[in-house]
């Protein structure tokens, strides 16, 4: 056998190797349904409070605080479309004796109202200051809110009991984001 | 970058112990077994490899996980494999690819009986670890993961393409030792590295702090070290401009670095040899083309402290303030500093027993004048460093010459895939014109999908003998 028979022979053993080995069971178009699911963990805002931080709303209206502060942890398209859940907690203690109106307001980048999260914080003392934890959960159905938001407008109104307006008030707050990146 | 696609390279750059070719080693008959040994024996007067076709040599492989782990078909779902494979994963698992082509190889043998070889040959190579706390951040997030310390340091690479322009020489001691030398000047086309970061991320509650959790990074130090990159990225290079500046890298114009392989072989007996192999000792100046990356500093928060200024009060810029603090602690720079970088050292030692003795006179010079045996029963112990330490292997291969056209080889090989890679080699020969392949994991043929690592070397070229 001469020697380019015999390497040519070899060549069609070798491809003949490589062709023989396979991949198989394997289903590659399983790529498409993978899903990356973290769920994070957040510091939102916090505060302490007291009365020289309220001032009335209009001629007679109630003492509120208000403030606004964007949160662009979701400023990101990917991060967005990914969002499918999250859970807002907030946890406030009162040492005045008044009752107060919390509200949290979603806002878009154009001051459209995307989600409103209202409760009330009970009045304390300041021998016994009183405790509230609350938690907004936000499921896929109306996720779309909060995707849409960048900026939370925070507004604290006091409720008048006629007593002395004494006291501090402090929040605690942490968002918990669910997502599925695909 | 799609979170997807990152996943995938990561679970699919299954690519190599390529280094360990334990079945060129001890394999007297091929010019190769001096790149694997410089103080190998050879049987055989002068060679002359086919231009870029002496040596093509592929390999890829990852330990602990296979593409068809993820990817096969049953009644689970993927991201029930992905999150089982994300728990078994260790930092210390690995993927890695390594690709060898010989353009030049020649050698010939002295009145001395020293047999000296020279040649080129290009090589990439490839290796990263499971940034296992990195991954599990990215994947399951920080919720279920309150007081974890996520460790900067288990992301860690390697890569590179360099040119190798070596030349080396074997000789014969006395009639027990054998040596060899081969001196390496590499020319580096492209390196790029991560090793030996710092730092950890975590979030830690604090009821009795500002706020509900304190999010730390500490002492973080990551640094990006690349060359070669930055020209291949400039956006005002043409295509050709590229190539060009790539062929000047492969050829002595980029960074050049120098090195040496040493080895032996010492016959205890005519029957029974030991011999061993330090390879890649040596280093590269990255100095032209450099870009670095650092991201640096110490950052915790608690979160955004609203402060409600009065009527009349301008509203602070609490975002934008508390992205100043970050930056002004978590740092990035780009530096162009020069750096080196150590070629990753292979050492190999072998003990071999021949029998069946070849009683058919021989031409060559085999500078020793031991006996020649048909047949060899040999053990090979292989090792590679790589950024977290040394990487082994072992492994048992038997050799017959079948005739005077015919030599082919059988090992066994445990390493970090897996406890099951036999290899195969055959290796003809018609009058000067050799052909050599050589595969391991020949078990996992049936279905690649199911191997942890795979290698191919095959090769072409003309051995001569004295007449």
């Amino acid at each position: 056998m001469s020697t380019m028979k015999l390497l040519f022979r070899l060549t069609l053993l070798s491809i003949f190797f490589v062709m023989t080995s396979c991949v198989k069971d394997l289903d590659l178009d399983q790529a498409q349904e993978i899903v990356i699911p973290p769920s994070v963990a957040l510091d939102l805002i916090y505060f302490t409070i007291d009365s020289s931080d309220f001032f009335s709303a209009g001629a007679s209206g109630p003492l509120v605080a208000r403030d606004e502060v964007r949160l662009e942890f979701l400023d990101d398209d990917y991060i967005r479309d990914g969002l499918m859940r999250a859970d807002y907690n907030f946890i406030f203690e009162n040492s005045f004796t008044q009752t107060f109106n919390a509200k949290f307001t979603f806002l878009s980048e154009n001051n459209l109202v995307k989600y409103r999260v209202n409760f009330v914080i009970p009045a304390g003392s300041s021998a016994s200051p009183a405790t509230i934890d609350y938690t907004e959960i936000i499921n896929v159905d109306e996720i779309k809110a909060i995707r849409e938001s960048i900026k939370m407008f925070v507004e604290i109104e006091m409720v008048p009991n006629g007593e002395a307006f004494e006291g501090e008030l402090q929040l605690k707050s942490k968002a918990f984001y669910k997502f599925e990146f695909k | 970058m799609d979170v997807r696609i990152f996943l995938l390279l990561i679970f699919l750059s299954s690519v190599a112990f390529g280094q360990n070719k334990q079945l060129l080693y001890n394999f007297e008959s091929l010019p190769q077994n001096l790149m694997a040994n410089p103080g190998a024996e050879t049987s055989f007067d002068m060679h002359v490899g086919l231009p870029f076709f002496s040596q093509i040599s592929v390999s890829a492989g990852s330990t602990g996980i296979t593409m068809y782990d993820l990817f096969k078909v049953d009644d689970g779902t993927i991201n029930d494999r992905i999150r089982e494979s994300l728990s078994d994963l260790s930092n210390r698992d690995f993927f890695t690819v390594n690709q060898q082509m010989e353009l030049i190889f020649l050698g010939w043998r002295d009145q001395r009986k020293r047999y000296f070889s020279a040649g080129i040959y290009q090589e990439l190579d490839a290796f990263l670890y499971f940034p296992k706390d990195l991954a599990i951040l990215a994947y399951e997030g920080n919720k279920s993961h309150m007081n974890k310390s996520f460790k900067f340091a288990d992301a860690a690479f390697t890569a590179e393409v360099v040119n190798v322009f070596h030349f080396g020489f074997t000789n014969f001691y006395s009639e027990d030792l054998n040596y060899g030398v081969r001196a390496k000047l590499y020319s580096g086309i492209f390196n790029a590295q991560s090793i030996n970061n710092r730092g950890v991320f975590r979030t830690v509650p604090t009821p009795e702090d500002n706020n509900v959790y304190r999010h730390f990074v500490n002492g973080l130090d990551a640094n990006i070290y690349t060359s070669g990159w930055a020209s291949l990225t400039d956006e005002d290079m043409t295509g050709m401009q590229t190539m060009n500046s790539l062929g000047k890298k492969a050829f002595l114009g980029g960074n050049l670095g120098l090195g040496v392989d040493l080895g032996f072989s010492y016959y205890l007996n005519d029957k029974t040899k030991i011999t061993g192999s330090i390879l890649d000792l040596g280093f590269i100046n990255q100095k032209k083309d450099v870009e670095n990356y650092r991201y640096y500093g110490n950052y915790y928060t608690d979160g955004i402290e609203i402060l409600f200024p009065g009527p009349g009060e301008e509203r602070p810029s609490y975002w934008d303030d508390w992205e100043d603090h970050l930056d002004e602690n978590l740092q990035d720079e780009t530096y162009y500093d020069s750096y080196l970088t150590w070629r990753p050292v292979k050492l190999n030692a072998s003990v071999d027993f021949g029998f069946n003795e070849d009683a058919e006179p021989c031409n060559c010079r085999k500078p020793t004048g031991r006996r020649r045996y048909l047949q060899h029963l040999g053990f090979q112990w292989f090792a590679i460093r790589r950024p977290k330490g040394f990487v082994h292997a072992l492994t048992v291969a038997y050799d017959k010459k079948i005739n005077d056209n015919i030599s082919g080889k059988v090992s066994y090989t445990v390493d970090s895939f897996s406890y099951s890679n036999v290899g195969l080699m055959v290796s003809t020969r018609l009058n000067k014109f050799n052909f050599y392949l050589a595969a391991d994991n020949l078990l996992s043929y049936p279905n690649l999908a199911n191997a942890n690592n795979v290698s191919v070397q095959l090769g072409l070229q003309l051995i001569f003998n004295r007449e």
